[in-house]
């Protein structure tokens, strides 16, 4: 009886310092849920009335902006607006209302963003604020008073927060393309964005006929068998298969309106770098020469996992057009194609009545900044926003050995845009 | 024991029947002893979750090509241990990978190369998220979009096909490219609710070799859903306001939709 009541003395104990344990550590867990919360809830009020504070200088900026003489005090004031813009839409970011009832905010802050980047462009080009833009600037200057009232509102309550998307946006600008080929890829790598494929010229082809076109496009020795997966309608109507392949599953579209490739994507990752970069950047060339793409250069390659992208801009009269872009992936391994990407290319392309240019090779050299020693010009045609533009791109080569592309306006002597080449393990990028 | 010259054999009697003879029923003092260890098995597992939940709650794995401050912790014990020599480097490279097996062998663990909660434990060292960077390579600028994108797309989508896993990273840029979402990767990805995965901070483990290369695919400009700006599993989502979107296509388990 003795070692029975110690026994169970015993589990008791034991179990009362599992539960002593247990207590404290939720007591403490509590404790740290708690001070989240509050960080949470300090973090998401700062975000509301940091965008508060920055509406208010929005306000202000917009409504000086017409009332400025000074090309440098406009220039300056639209740096200020667009770098406001930009901080109100990462705050609003961040807060708890939920992606959905915030994105009217966003966008209006992501459009006053793109209505002062068009606006310095129009001050760089010699432009000046029309009546019109003044108007809508003031338009913009109320919205911004409504927006930061119902933000200082919310400030105060933290509950869900609702907005209205306010007036006055400019529904018509597109963002310009920055933010692609700043990061990851060459010149202009991502074209002339729009959402939505434009009619291509050609003949409807039906479901088999595009299976047939997927196969030759593929190379019928590779196919094993061919499924018709998915009828998309973006960017464009298209047939979506799924082969089969000796080497790999292959994902292909085919346009329904055309019978034209939009993209080919392999399953299929690369074991290997077994052939050099050259061979694979040759086979690329040549499996678009041999399906009709016409005269295509490379412009940019990257390597990476075992595969070679080379992207490659249509040619027209030995001008260089990057809008009509066609990117290639070959699997290093094999020395078999397994991705196209030609979107660009099918928004793009076509015969171009190419102006002369204004401007001299050797006058858009000189217009590059003094800092630079020219490597090379060539004229090509680079995408703006919106549309696209003659342009002579200048290669030079900075002070501390960096390399820039410098596109000048091959009709007006205006600098475009420049990019800077920089050296990764992959490939060289450009941003 | 012997009795008139013939051994007796006697049943033994219940130790406890014959030290407790007030105990009631013959079969009493057993069943106090099971219900007791009942209790105590019940009130273990009610513990246990909240025990050891906050380990579990964070479980990271490394593995080959891996790098960061996990990798430093591993490589210290296993050179500590003698199971590697040299520096620790913090790359998960061939050695600390022959290292990691060996360990794993020696320590009856499942001999698979990878250094999961178990292995960390038997190594006596916990390893918390955010302390390891996945194999991409690149530029430092290049490497955080492409390792961020690569992490959401291995949360969402692990499970799906590699197109389904580009068309994931691919709704990300679109997002990006949208005046409708923030202008960043970074911003598109943490906006308050747009993520569970971000939420449940299961964003922030190792993604595998075919979520990098789908994110980099992305990257490169692929896009299978051409142009969605949204993607839902028709099957599990509550979210009315989702349903309500024109679906493009369907690939794997995800509808995208505009």
């Amino acid at each position: 009886m003795r070692r029975e009541n110690r026994r169970a003395w015993i589990s008791v104990a034991v179990l009362s310092v599992l539960l002593y344990i247990a207590t404290a550590r939720a007591i403490q867990q509590g404790a740290r849920a708690e001070q989240l919360a509050e960080a949470a809830d300090a973090a998401s009020r700062r975000a509301l009335y940091e965008s508060a504070e920055l509406l208010g200088g929005l306000q202000g900026n917009l409504l000086k902006l017409p009332a400025c003489a000074s090309l440098a005090q406009k220039q300056g004031l639209l740096a200020d607006i667009s770098r406001q813009a930009f901080g109100v839409e990462e705050n609003l970011a961040v807060l708890p209302a939920g992606a959905r009832s915030l994105e009217g905010a966003i966008k209006f802050a992501n459009q006053i963003e793109d209505y002062a980047a068009v606006l310095i462009t129009t001050l760089a080009d010699g432009g000046e604020i029309s009546e019109a833009d003044q108007e809508q600037l003031g338009a913009l200057s109320e919205s911004c008073r409504e927006l930061q009232l119902q933000l200082l509102g919310s400030a105060e309550s933290l509950g869900p927060v609702s907005f209205a998307a306010p007036a006055g946006g400019n529904e018509t600008q597109e963002p310009s393309v920055q933010y692609p080929s700043l990061i990851y890829d060459g010149p202009f790598s991502d074209g002339a964005q729009t959402p939505l494929l434009p009619a291509q010229g050609g003949s409807p082809v039906g479901a088999a006929e595009a299976e047939a076109i997927a196969r030759a496009y593929i190379g019928e020795e590779r196919v094993r068998g061919v499924t018709l997966t998915g009828e998309p309608t973006r960017p464009a109507p298209c047939w979506e298969f799924e082969a089969d392949c000796t080497d790999a599953r292959l994902s292909v579209s085919v346009l329904k309106g055309s019978g034209q490739v939009l993209y080919m994507l392999s399953d299929t990752a690369s074991a290997a770098e077994r052939l050099p970069a050259q061979e694979c950047a040759d086979i690329a060339a040549q499996f678009l020469e041999a399906r009709g793409y016409g005269p295509m250069q490379p412009t940019y390659s990257s390597r990476e996992e075992g595969f070679l992208t080379v992207n490659f801009a249509a040619v027209q009269d030995n001008v260089l057009l990057y809008p009509d872009l066609v990117k290639v992936e070959v699997n290093m391994e094999t020395g078999l194609v397994s991705g196209v990407e030609a979107r660009n290319y099918l928004a793009n392309h076509a015969a171009r009545a190419l102006p002369a240019p204004a401007l001299s090779r050797e006058d858009a050299a000189a217009r590059a900044s003094s800092a630079l020693t020219v490597d090379g010009v060539r004229l090509c045609v680079i995408p703006t926003s919106p549309g696209e533009r003659l342009a002579w791109e200048v290669t030079a080569i900075g002070p501390n050995g960096g390399v820039f592309l410098v596109y000048i306006d091959a009709q007006t002597g205006a600098e475009l845009t420049i990019l800077r080449l920089v050296e990764t393990d992959s490939g060289t990028k450009t941003e | 024991m012997r009795e008139n010259g013939r051994a007796i054999t006697r049943s033994p009697a219940p130790a406890r029947e014959k030290m407790c003879p007030m105990a009631g029923s013959r079969s009493s003092a057993p069943a106090r002893k099971k219900s007791q260890r009942a209790a105590a098995l019940v009130l273990l597992a009610l513990l246990a979750p909240v025990l050891v939940c906050p380990a579990a709650s964070a479980a990271v794995v490394l593995e080959l090509g891996d790098r960061g401050d996990n990798v430093v912790k591993v490589q210290k014990r296993l050179i500590k241990f003698d199971y590697l020599s040299g520096d620790a480097d913090g790359i998960f490279g061939a050695d600390t990978l022959a290292a990691v097996l060996l360990f794993q062998r020696r320590n009856g663990l499942t001999a698979d190369g990878r250094v999961g909660p178990a292995t960390a434990a038997a190594l006596g060292i916990t390893l918390p998220a955010g302390g390891s960077a996945s194999a991409a390579s690149g530029s430092a600028y290049l490497s955080a979009d492409h390792r961020l994108l690569s992490k959401l797309v291995y949360a969402e989508a692990r499970g799906e096909s590699y197109k389904g896993q580009v068309a994931v990273a691919a709704v990300v840029l679109n997002r990006v490219a949208s005046s409708e979402f923030p202008n960043t990767i970074t911003g598109v990805i943490y906006q308050s609710g747009a993520f569970s995965c971000v939420s449940n901070g299961s964003i922030n483990n190792t993604p595998d070799a075919s979520c990098i290369r789908a994110a980099r695919e992305a990257l490169n400009g692929w896009d299978p859903t051409g142009g969605c700006l949204y993607y839902y599993n028709a099957r599990l989502t509550s979210d009315t306001w989702i349903r309500t979107r024109t679906i493009v296509t369907v690939i794997g388990n995800h509808s995208f939709a505009i």
